[in-house]
């Protein structure tokens, strides 16, 4: 039994003819002598037959065209600049400024023109000129510090509305509330 | 021109490679022919599946197109890309591994299972042939993963040992030993189906 441990390690080498003579010679003698490693090497003769008759399996037909379709398809996302920049990490960041800048313009567009929307008929608080009762764009006139009343009695209603817009009073509280939000946020 | 193409495809995979690396890619057309069913039937011993075996030989040869400037001629051209296919075939068997993908063989304790049939086989796996496929096949799969590995190089791709030695990076005593086990292994189990094998 010991020496039948000792021949079994090399029973593949002498099933592929990789034995030197002489330990050929004494395998061979082993065999003659034990029907149990006889078997053994009888089982493994069949097992290796078995494997080689396996059918190889082929590539498909299509094999080598997918191949190419794959190298062209390789080649271009690698060679195109545009590709080549907007690699995934790029395209992430990219696209997280993009969405940030748009967030912002947006931001400061809405903060401008809410009071518009809200007031079509006033005058932005920016603008220099205020349409009269005919809505008639005419320019006015910037009150000094101490709060002169101008001569005309029109200009001044309608300057006096303006006021009651930029100190936040009656409707337009909630729009300048925002816009002092959006200013104080910044 | 066709002399040309004839005395091409006369040439040794690594003058081959060389032509290609030097911006012949007809070359690598021709290397593409020489390896893909071997390699193919490689990865399928490997993993069971030929869409998968396809899949990891196709990237094979994705990579010595994009890296073939990393082959040194000193290596057998077979050895390397032999063992990018290797690779990516263990890879892939890791990967399924890791997704846990059912199979009937996780339901039985008994030993004589049998894969869902490959249905891309065709009619023609109802057959005794086939049958005796499927069973050999699971054996190589049932093997442990070095045992298996040696066995399809060596009985089923049929290459020498001093080549799996290199590809496997193992030295050639490891290699000889682990073919005489994966056998006396595989012998064992096909001998519980000895007489669907008519052996």
């Amino acid at each position: 039994m010991g020496n039948c441990d000792n021949f079994k390690k090399y029973f593949s080498d002498y099933l592929d003819g990789n034995l030197p003579q002489k330990l050929k010679i004494n395998i061979e003698n082993h065999l003659g002598d034990c029907t149990e490693c006889r078997e053994l090497i009888r089982g493994l003769k069949i097992t290796r037959n078995l494997l080689n008759s396996l059918p190889e399996v082929k590539a498909s037909s299509d094999f080598e065209s997918r191949l190419r379709e794959r190298i062209i398809g390789t080649e271009c996302s690698e060679s195109s600049p545009v590709f080549s920049f907007l690699s995934t990490k790029m395209a992430v960041v990219s696209g997280t400024v993009i969405v940030l800048l748009c967030v912002a313009i947006g931001s400061f567009k809405f903060g401008v023109f809410t009071k518009n929307d809200v007031q079509p008929n006033m005058a932005p608080a920016i603008s220099n000129e205020i349409p009269d009762n005919n809505l008639n764009v005419v320019p006015i006139k910037k009150t000094n510090r101490s709060g002169a009343q101008p001569p005309n009695r029109l200009l001044t209603e309608k300057l006096s509305q303006i006021d009651t817009t930029d100190t936040g009073n009656g409707a337009n509280d909630k729009d300048v509330n925002q816009r002092i939000k959006y200013i104080k946020g910044k | 021109m066709r002399e040309k193409t004839e005395n091409r495809e006369q040439l040794t995979d690594e003058d081959l490679m060389f032509e290609f690396q030097n911006g012949n890619n007809y070359a690598f057309d021709i290397l593409v022919k020489r390896y893909k069913d071997q390699l193919v039937n490689f990865a399928y011993r490997f993993l069971g599946s030929r869409i998968d075996a396809e899949d990891v030989v196709q990237e094979t040869f994705l990579r010595v197109y994009k890296k073939k400037s990393a082959y040194k001629k000193i290596a057998k051209f077979s050895t390397w890309i032999y063992t990018i296919t290797g690779n990516l075939a263990k890879t892939e068997l890791r990967r399924r591994k890791r997704r846990k993908i059912f199979s009937l063989s996780n339901m039985t304790q008994d030993d004589k299972d049998f894969d869902i049939p490959d249905t891309e086989r065709g009619p023609e796996s109802t057959t005794d042939d086939a049958i005796k496929e499927k069973i050999i096949e699971n054996a190589i799969k049932s093997l442990p993963k070095k045992f298996k590995e040696m066995i399809i190089l060596r009985d089923i791709q049929e290459l020498s040992y001093e080549e799996i030695s290199n590809i496997a990076n193992i030295p050639l005593g490891t290699v000889k030993s682990r073919i005489n086990r994966g056998r006396l292994k595989l012998q064992e189990i096909l001998e519980e189906y000895k007489d669907e094998l008519e052996i």
